[in-house]
């Protein structure tokens, strides 16, 4: 491959990169061919050595979008991050398993405290109707077998209600907790693959 | 070389020769890739995460035989984490290699 090309081909794959960069770093691919053939190197081999420009995209690519997702801590970014790290094959795939498994946990947790924290409220917003006079029963239905006072079946409605709403709220809490906590910790183990050397051999030692 | 046996040491052979000397791009590289099989073009990659990361900063000298070349210079992070990296390549290898030859410790 021409030097042209190998360029050309590098700045068209780096994709998440700001204009300003791409540049600099397609300036150091460069600097480095042109230093080697005034070095007395072949061209096309100087190049070759330097692998495909697709692989060393990748690498750009992914750390850039590691940077995104730490800067701007979003759900999409961070899927980019991890789709563009597995991009360098250095993943190890059996963490991909237990990712998926605790991405699922946090949702059903937030699912779960959404679900409880609005029974709680309709619950409480039920047992108040009932204390200003209204006719809970059309709401609940304890049968004939038990009696009962209204209005101490509806304080009791509105403390299950607010207690229901209370381990809502907490629940969210620990989700939000445990959101942050995997997002960082999701971010801590892909810059850890990026420390690996994608070993991509260009021969033996010379 | 297994890759697992690279991880993190070519982070330590770029920190290494800096700290011997300000090199460009392609002094860099090819001091390195004399020694061990690498891919050159991943070298790039990793220099700017280094730099991002406050090991090294960057400078421009004039070559005598074109454009200016772009220097790479360690700051005193970068010397500290090269020391820091020596000496645990250097305890870990010892202790592969008293293993190997059959001279290790008894669990």
């Amino acid at each position: 491959m021409a030097k042209n090309s190998f360029l050309k081909q590098l700045a068209d794959r780096l994709r998440f990169l700001a204009e300003a960069e791409r540049k600099d770093i397609i300036y150091d691919y460069e600097e480095h061919i042109n230093a080697a053939i005034e070095n007395g190197e072949d061209e096309a081999k100087v190049i070759e050595k330097l692998g495909s420009p697709e692989l060393i995209a990748r690498q750009f690519n992914a750390t850039q979008s590691i940077k995104n997702a730490e800067q701007n801590k979003t759900t999409g970014n961070m899927l980019r991050a991890v789709v563009a790290t597995m991009g360098l094959g250095i993943i190890n795939l059996f963490l991909i398993g237990p990712f998926f498994g605790l991405l699922g946990c946090l949702i059903a947790f937030y699912g779960a405290a959404f679900g409880i924290t609005l029974g709680g409220l309709v619950s409480a917003a039920i047992g108040m109707y009932g204390l200003l006079g209204g006719n809970v029963e059309q709401f609940i239905h304890l049968g004939n077998a038990v009696s009962y006072n209204v209005d101490v079946m509806s304080m009791g409605v509105v403390g299950l209600g607010i207690f229901l709403a209370s381990i809502g709220g907490l629940i969210a809490v620990f989700s939000i907790w445990g959101t942050r906590w995997f997002y960082k910790g999701t971010i801590a183990y892909l810059k850890l693959n990026l420390n690996v050397l994608k070993g991509e051999p260009v021969g033996q030692r010379k | 070389m297994n890759i697992q046996f690279k991880k993190g040491v070519l982070e330590l052979c770029v920190l290494s020769v800096l700290s011997r000397k300000d090199c460009y791009g392609y002094e860099l590289v090819n001091t390195i890739s004399k020694n061990i099989a690498i891919s050159e073009g991943t070298i790039y990659p990793l220099l700017r995460r280094l730099m991002n990361d406050g090991l090294f900063t960057t400078y421009l000298k004039e070559s005598s035989e074109g454009p200016p070349r772009k220097y790479y210079k360690l700051t005193d992070a970068g010397k500290l984490e090269q020391k820091v990296l020596a000496e645990e390549w250097q305890r870990f290898t010892e202790g592969v290699m008293s293993i190997v030859e059959g001279d290790e410790i008894d669990g």
